[in-house]
């Protein structure tokens, strides 16, 4: 028998022109001398309309009217059939199946095609085992990452100017040497260097992408980062560096605006006019302000605060904390005066993310790191939407939020979910 | 002397401008001021009553310090605890 020749490997494009046009293409255009991963072995099958009953009937006329040498199946009862045991012989038929191999030249095969014929002839397929499929690289995710599907969203925050207005950013951080930053300090005598680290998780959770292990950690992880340090290394900072902080961003074009800041609230107070009026001209601008509920509740004690200030103005977002379980974080602040909502819900409780070098990373809990996760979000929703509005945005942030069984009071619309592309 | 942020009322947008220099011949160190309608100032207690009841001011606070905890605390939580 006429040894197969083989290639390595060999794909056929998965096309929907593919099967109506294989035929032609094979009759037409194959020339599997050219080709180093032939499609084809050089042999042919013929195949029995009938199936087995016209085996022997074939058999004689492959040999009596076109010279083959037909060895068959039949004859290897009791030994193992081998293509070496039949050297000799051309066409091999596989009696139970009603198949003939036949290892003759083209222009043999090619006189046997005939109209009415009861068999097919097909030329024989090289199998290949996709050993170089390149397999799905299993990537690892925080938590945070994996249960609001940013790891699945094919948006990745890219083109859209992130703020993150906190206490400045670690400029030489590794996991963002690639990554174009715009900085601004408004903390006088000190650059935006963050020497307290907050603002550098923040940075990470909102706009960051993977550590050197690979683990993701970051959300919008092309977004445009805009860094605005308004906070010092303390920890603190003075409203008006906030509100230059939000000037600049929104005046840089800014879209998302991230707040992971505030002062402490007390029941019955009203929200801080100064800080509404500031978020009322960054959605003038097309720019959407989300910012921390706030820490200061102790669930588990039974305390409740309300959500701080600035995110309890009407035209802020305030995100609550949520543990790994969904849960609400013990510290997360509730809705308890007029206005100061909770709009939505982010992970919150251990959260891994950017740290100042040479800490690398850290994992912390708090509001603080449930907002930027939102602000990514909402800057693959602005991908996904290049010309949505601000309330646009916050509308489908909470339309597409994941309702939980906890109160609004504590999560809002619920947990905030990447977007996933449109059916 | 007290640091103070004033928020004027939206149909005096267009004049901040004035506004500030009126606030300064008041009495009032005008710091910063936002063309959305924030001042941010440093006033005495006189000063402050004269014009918190302006017809312009639609809030006058003491401003806030925002503040986060300080970087060793695992949880990032708010002042006052």
């Amino acid at each position: 028998m006429k040894p197969p020749i083989l290639g390595q490997q060999t794909f056929l494009r998965d096309h929907p022109a593919t099967a109506s046009t294989y035929d032609k293409y094979y009759r037409e255009r194959y020339d599997r001398e050219d080709d180093p991963n032939p499609l084809f072995t050089g042999r042919y099958l013929l195949i029995l309309k009938e199936g087995s009953s016209n085996v022997l009937k074939t058999t004689r006329m492959l040999e009596s009217k076109w010279g083959f040498t037909v060895a068959n199946t039949a004859d290897f009862v009791r030994e193992t059939l081998s293509e070496s045991k039949i050297r000799s012989a051309n066409a091999l038929f596989y009696n139970e199946l009603g198949i003939a191999l036949l290892g003759s030249d083209k222009t043999l095969v090619d006189r046997l095609i005939t109209p009415g014929a009861d068999y097919l002839i097909e030329p024989e397929k090289v199998v290949y085992i996709p050993d170089d499929l390149p397999e799905e690289e299993e990537k690892r995710s925080t938590w945070g990452i994996r249960l609001t599907g940013a790891d699945r969203s094919p948006y990745s925050g890219k083109g859209v100017r992130v703020a993150i207005i906190d206490t400045g950013f670690d400029l030489s951080h590794p996991d963002f040497s690639e990554r174009v930053i715009t900085s601004e300090s408004f903390v006088p005598d000190e650059t935006i260097e963050d020497h307290h680290g907050h603002g550098t998780h923040c940075v990470g959770i909102a706009c960051g992408s993977d550590d050197s292990e690979g683990m993701r950690y970051g959300v919008a992880n092309e977004a445009e980062i805009y860094t605005a340090k308004v906070l010092n290394n303390q920890g603190s900072g003075a409203q008006a560096w906030i509100l230059d902080g939000i000037t600049w961003a929104v005046n840089n074009q800014c879209r998302v605006l991230s707040l992971s800041l505030g002062s402490r609230v007390y029941p019955g107070q009203r929200y801080d006019m100064a800080y509404e009026r500031a978020a009322q001209y960054a959605l003038s601008k097309g720019a959407v302000v989300v910012a921390a509920a706030g820490n200061d509740s102790r669930r588990s004690r039974h305390q409740y605060s309300p959500v701080s200030s600035p995110a309890d103005c009407p035209s802020i977002l305030a995100v609550g904390a949520l543990d790994e379980k969904l849960q609400v974080a013990d510290f997360s602040n509730r809705a308890l005066n007029k206005g100061g909502e909770v709009d939505l819900a982010a992970p919150g409780v251990a959260i891994y993310s950017s740290w100042p070098m040479p800490t690398g990373h850290r994992t912390v809990s708090g509001t603080s790191m449930a907002t930027p996760f939102v602000a990514g979000i909402a800057a693959m929703l602005c991908e996904k939407q290049p010309a949505g509005t601000p309330s646009s945005i916050v509308s489908q942030l909470k339309e597409m939020a994941k309702r939980l069984s906890q109160l609004p009071e504590d999560v809002g619309a619920g947990l905030t979910l990447a977007p996933m592309r449109d059916e | 002397m007290r640091q103070i942020v004033i928020t004027i009322s939206d149909i005096y947008l267009d004049q901040l401008g004035t506004l500030v220099q009126s606030l300064r011949e008041d009495g009032v160190i005008v710091t910063h001021f936002y063309e959305f309608g924030v001042i941010i100032a440093i006033a005495d207690e006189t000063v402050i009553s004269r014009i918190r009841n302006r017809k312009e001011i639609i809030a006058l606070n003491e401003e806030q310090e925002a503040t986060i905890p300080p970087p060793e605390a695992d949880i990032q939580i708010f002042p006052d605890e």
